[in-house]
């Protein structure tokens, strides 16, 4: 049985949850005080959950994702977030900054661009990583070279822009404007909200593997089964997947509270996508070393991490 | 040419599946994690043969581990392709922390013998046999698939006996396999 805190989809507050693995699969329990206990299956698949799933290891953390505003310039209905115009203080956001001073930050939101003090904020930042971002700030060349010129003109752009199967045409903006720089992104965001989805945000990938040059799937789908008929478990996602690209590189697999990701490796996207397909998931080597995140007072509340280092194919 | 399967419940503990996972990390196979259901490992280990492209199977229990490096020799020595190849384990007692080398008389007793005798031949006459140390061609085991389906105890030692009866067996005089015995039913006798 694991702990965490998760969000209630009623109220969204913060509350605890537990997680349990059954022969019948792994539910997770809500506990809110306002709207009362709710029960959902989270993943059918136990064997896929021990793999892959949630692990709590704190000691392993070397990345802090931090919420610094609750704003947002567009309104998706898959998101999770509570949206609203408040932003949290500068001194508040440095001040948690300093005391994960040996942790990489990851900025979030809410939008991390709609914030007013952004670029005060990072510029006081020692450790800044990435922003996590939907990229329409980026679609105006002006505030991306200033962007540029706060965070130093490297190759690696620190942003993790998420691409939709279905891309806002400011996204697309964005991401022609760092190919016409010549620059390349951590992470582009996946959200598949359907199987079909899937073979299309690998299409789009695909256009922009130049830029995009490590993927972070993520399935928005909602646990407790409100927003789909039929909740899409993560081992499907990933079997799926796998049917499509059957040699890749996992860097990085977090559990949260209703969303799980994978990572591919761009680099061997193009050369692999011919490879025949795969019927199951297979992983090789897993390490205890997540590149992300956890926080011990629950700053932002995905409480799990594992990394997937390497995902080999099979060698005759 | 080898897919490794591992069966995984609800009651098994991650941190040592964990430490599996990690011995298994430069072993080059594809590791394919299968859904164990209540009281029916056999069922599992029968799944096991369905899945994977590659023409053998190797099971790996959640709670134990390889000796990295075993399935490259295995690789190297299967030649002419048997049935089942086997090789030593090292079976590790998680009450105490020691170690035996030995194989197993019946499903719940094994005989732990001395190392200069680990290089032991397959017994069939009397029912010596290996526990799960080893890789079984598919295509031969899939003739056992429904037997195998059926079994409870110690269903890969049985079903290297079944395959071992009728095939060709190899044998690998190297250790390549670490089994963790915590478990209140297996015995242990010493010659």
């Amino acid at each position: 049985m694991i702990t965490t805190v998760s969000i209630c989809l009623a109220c969204h507050k913060e509350i605890p949850a537990v997680i349990e693995e059954t022969w019948d699969g792994v539910f997770m329990t809500q506990k809110c005080p306002v709207c009362g206990d709710k029960k959902a299956i989270v993943e059918e698949s136990v064997a896929f959950h021990k793999a892959f799933g949630y692990r709590r290891n704190k000691k392993t953390f070397n990345s802090l994702m931090l919420d610094i505003t609750d704003a947002c310039n567009t309104n998706c209905k898959l998101c999770y977030h509570p949206r609203s115009d408040t932003h949290k203080g500068i001194i508040e956001i440095l001040r948690t900054a300093a005391k994960y001073s040996n942790r990489n930050i990851w900025l979030s939101g809410g939008e991390p661009t709609c914030h007013p003090e952004l670029f005060n904020i990072i510029s006081c930042m020692s450790n800044f990583k990435t922003l996590i971002t939907n990229g329409h700030a980026f679609a105006d060349m002006r505030y991306l070279q200033e962007f540029i010129e706060l965070t130093g003109d490297k190759k690696e752009f620190p942003c993790e822009i998420s691409i939709n199967p279905n891309p806002h045409k400011l996204t697309l903006e964005c991401l022609s404007n760092l190919r016409s720089l010549g620059k390349t992104i951590d992470c582009g965001m996946f959200s598949i909200s359907s199987l079909r989805n899937i073979e299309k945000s690998l299409d789009i990938w695909g256009q922009w593997l130049d830029v995009v040059t490590n993927a972070r799937i993520r399935t928005p789908f909602n646990v407790w089964g409100q927003q789909a008929n039929k909740t899409l478990f993560m081992s499907e996602v990933y079997k799926e997947v796998i049917s499509h690209i059957p040699r890749f590189v996992i860097t990085e697999d977090l559990g949260g509270n209703s969303i799980y990701n994978i990572n591919l490796k761009a680099d061997r996207y193009l050369s692999l996508c011919s490879a025949p397909n795969r019927n199951a998931f297979d992983v090789l080597a897993v390490s205890n070393a997540p590149d992300m995140l956890a926080d011990d007072n629950n700053i932002y509340p995905i409480p799990y991490g594992l990394m997937v280092n390497e995902f080999i194919g099979d060698v005759s | 040419m080898i897919d490794i399967a591992i069966i995984i419940t609800p009651k098994d503990d991650e941190t040592k599946l964990q430490r599996c996972l990690y011995s298994l990390r430069n072993e080059q196979c594809p590791i394919y994690f299968i859904d164990g259901k209540q009281g029916k490992i056999g069922h599992g280990r029968a799944e096991s043969l369905n899945v994977g492209r590659n023409p053998y199977v190797s099971f790996v229990d959640p709670d134990d581990e390889i000796i990295p490096g075993i399935y490259g020799k295995i690789r190297a020595n299967l030649g002419f392709y048997p049935e089942v190849l086997y090789h030593n384990e090292l079976i590790v007692d998680s009450t105490n922390g020691t170690i035996h080398h030995g194989w197993m008389v019946d499903y719940t007793t094994i005989q732990v013998v001395p190392e200069r005798l680990r290089g032991f031949l397959w017994d069939s006459q009397n029912q010596r046999f290996a526990h799960h140390r080893g890789v079984f061609k598919k295509e031969s085991a899939l003739k056992y698939e429904k037997q195998l389906s059926k079994l409870h105890e110690c269903c890969e030692g049985q079903l290297m006996q079944m395959m071992g009866t009728n095939g060709e067996i190899k044998y690998l005089n190297e250790f390549g396999y670490i089994w963790n015995i915590h478990g209140k039913n297996t015995v242990m006798e010493w010659i």
